[in-house]
């Protein structure tokens, strides 16, 4: 037997006893991860948004985007006029392919021509990429063998023809690792001071507290500035994933996430009991931003109340906006989908932080 | 004395101060008041509630009921105004450990905003004042306990304050650096600031110019040394003190706890202080006590003053309570 054991187990167990937070946190996260991830994550893809551009407009037009929409892997959602309108939806993000029936499209069919159907499809996301062009390849297929003339698909992949994964994971990526760098530095930040009494000292002086909540975040946002230039850089010059869209406007949104990251890592800060507490606080919060933003599974094949959650995911927005400017060079207009929701959940951050700000001073 | 007048000689006061933490009533209805350039000791058994009333005057908690003033400022009201002018030294070592002695000065510098050219000379003020010379340039975390409370008091003094707060500065370090920390806050106050201590220490009470005794959140007591030791409750009528010496200190303990005109007895090193009714003569506790022993009349001390007042407090606690029931 070694000497003491039993004394120390007892020990450790009392007081891990005595701090529910932390228990419940230890045994909650592995739960609640288990669950949505085990539900969310599904290679298989499903309920992909597409859209029709139908210059045809005949029964076998409609017929052929309810076959796409029959086979599972899509949904359609909704009929656009021309292509430049189909491209910009697809620009936005809005949908991942495009149907395109030529006007001629009918009467080939008619005369028993090879009768075209274009299916554009946003190749940045590989996998749901893979699966339209089988799907849209199949639909043909059929429908060919039901129709005595052709029908013939063809696929197009825009934004990442070559079909490269680092296209599609490295921009993601790039906005997790922000996010990893700025949250982590500050959800620590009060708790620390407050574990080691250096916070009264603080408070006893007439700084204020605003300045307080300033000052910390100075270095996280310089560091967050120099992570964001050296991820960028790495992405650019090493994974040679080129930045399409406006080098500006990629600047200004990075620095907005960046920022809500810091609001989110401050608010950890402000309701975290000890450093181990605002630890674990920060891993419910990133693993669900790794698994849930769309940065390594197509959000859109989640089930609904998940998917619904990936809305509160500040990193699902940027991982679109980054993959939107990055491969789609989309602009800030048609990417405000996902630009406001961010900045109001940034605002909302700051200002629960700010109320919460004060309890945790007495 | 005028209301006017009053501004201007009393430091700190406080009435009806109390601060409640749900249904705990951690300071309760405390009224005090400490003259400037004085030294005034706050008294009391841990979780009493002298970290919460210094905790009110420093602004760092807001009080339930009552005002905390400080130079004449409410706290609740201009905290700012206060923080300025007040320095606080927390019971628990709270600098920053991984920075240097001198970084940890500057920062608090220029925390309570002083101009840049005239921190240098602050500084070297404050180390030369404190006797830091040499103990700036390690990281404050690997200083010894009693450089620890130097610096921290530099830290404290920086921004030149009239007003420090310290809380329990002494605990945990040895005699020696006790002693210079004392002398220290004497030529503080020699400076004609106001110093508001709390202590455990008997001998470091005894030097303050005015004390107040707290126990369970309520002040029981409030006076010069002198003055507590002159309490009617602390000098029952028809008793008196004496002190014996012998080297059989626990056989002396044991007979004279049989012994029926013995009031008190506690033990003190090689001696024991005994409280007697004046029926007891000094003939018959020596006939009482070992062959060795010797006995002298003494004045009550702090301690007295202190352990009668809460043996007082807690049985009337405990008949209340009783009555509750």
């Amino acid at each position: 037997m070694i000497r003491g054991l039993g004394a120390v187990v007892y020990k450790e167990l009392l007081q891990l006893r005595r701090d529910p937070a932390s228990l419940g946190l230890a045994l909650l996260i592995p739960v609640i991860q288990l669950v949505i991830f085990g539900f969310a994550i599904d290679t298989e893809v499903r309920d992909v948004p597409f859209i029709v551009v139908d210059s045809a407009r005949v029964r076998e037009s409609r017929e052929f985007a309810r076959a796409f929409e029959a086979t599972g892997t899509f949904r359609l959602k909704g009929y656009f006029d021309s292509r430049d309108e189909a491209l910009a939806q697809l620009r936005a993000g809005h949908a991942k392919a495009a149907l395109l029936f030529p006007t001629d499209f009918a009467s080939r069919l008619l005369r028993g021509e090879i009768a075209r159907v274009q299916v554009l499809v946003d190749g940045s996301d590989q996998t749901v990429a893979a699966q339209a062009q089988a799907a849209a390849l199949g639909v043909a297929q059929s429908f060919t063998r039901r129709t005595a003339p052709t029908v013939q698909a063809r696929v197009r992949f825009l934004y990442n023809p070559d079909g490269r994964s680092e296209n599609f994971f490295v921009p993601g990526l790039a906005g997790i690792i922000l996010q990893l760098v700025t949250m982590t530095l500050t959800a620590s930040a009060i708790v620390r001071e407050r574990e080691r009494g250096t916070f009264d000292q603080l408070m006893v002086t007439p700084v204020s507290r605003l300045a307080i909540t300033l000052g910390k975040l100075f270095p996280p946002i310089l560091l967050g500035a120099v992570a964001a230039a050296l991820v960028l850089s790495v992405m650019v010059w090493v994974f040679d994933v080129p930045i399409r869209g406006s080098l500006g406007l990629l600047v200004a949104l990075t620095t907005l996430f960046v920022f809500t990251s810091l609001a989110l890592g401050l608010f950890i800060s402000t309701i975290a009991r000890s450093q181990l507490q605002a630890l674990m606080l920060t891993l419910l919060i990133l693993l669900p931003s790794v698994l849930l933003s769309g940065f390594m599974f197509p959000r859109d094949t989640m089930p609904s109340p998940i998917y619904e959650l990936t809305w509160a995911i500040p990193a699902t927005y940027f991982v679109e906006i980054m993959r939107g400017i990055v491969l789609r060079s989309a602009s800030a207009e048609e990417l405000r989908h996902m630009i406001l929701p961010l900045a109001g959940i940034g605002v909302g951050l700051c200002a629960l932080v700010a109320l919460r700000f004060r309890k945790t001073v007495e | 004395m005028s209301v006017a007048n009053a501004e201007r000689t009393t430091a700190i006061e406080a009435r009806g101060l109390t601060r409640r933490f749900g249904s705990l009533v951690a300071v309760d209805g405390v009224d005090l008041s400490v003259r400037k350039g004085s030294i005034f000791g706050l008294l009391g058994p841990n979780g009493s509630g002298k970290s919460t009333l210094i905790r009110m005057f420093c602004g760092l908690l807001r009080p339930s009921s009552g005002a905390p003033i400080v130079l004449g400022l409410d706290v609740r009201r201009r905290p700012v105004q206060v923080r300025r002018r007040i320095g606080y030294m927390s019971q628990r070592f709270s600098l920053y450990d991984e920075l240097t002695g001198h970084e940890n000065l500057t920062f608090f510098a220029r925390a309570y905003g002083l101009p840049r050219r005239r921190l240098t000379r602050r500084l070297g003020e404050v180390v030369e004042r404190t006797g830091l010379s040499g103990y700036e340039t390690p990281r404050a975390g690997t200083l010894s306990g009693g450089w620890k409370q130097r610096l921290a008091l530099a830290c404290a003094l920086v921004h030149d304050p009239d007003v420090l707060f310290l809380d329990e500065p002494t605990a945990g370090i040895d005699p020696v650096a006790r002693r210079a920390l004392w002398t220290l806050l004497f030529e503080l106050i020699a400076e004609g600031k106001t110093l508001f201590v709390t202590t455990h220490y008997m001998d470091e009470a005894e030097r303050c110019d005015h004390l107040a005794y707290v126990y369970l959140s309520k002040l029981l007591v409030n006076g010069t040394p002198s003055e507590l030791k002159a309490l009617p409750d602390v000098n029952p009528p028809d008793t008196r003190r004496v002190e014996a010496r012998t080297n059989r200190i626990q056989e002396a303990l044991r007979r004279l706890e049989t012994h029926p005109g013995v009031l008190e007895a506690t033990v003190f090193g090689e001696s024991i202080r005994l409280l007697v009714d004046d029926a007891t003569t000094n003939r018959g506790l020596l006939a009482f006590l070992p062959d060795d022993a010797t006995l002298a009349a003494i004045r009550p001390s702090l301690e007295d003053v202190f352990v009668t007042m809460t043996q007082r407090a807690s049985a009337a606690a405990a008949t209340q309570e009783g009555a509750k029931r």
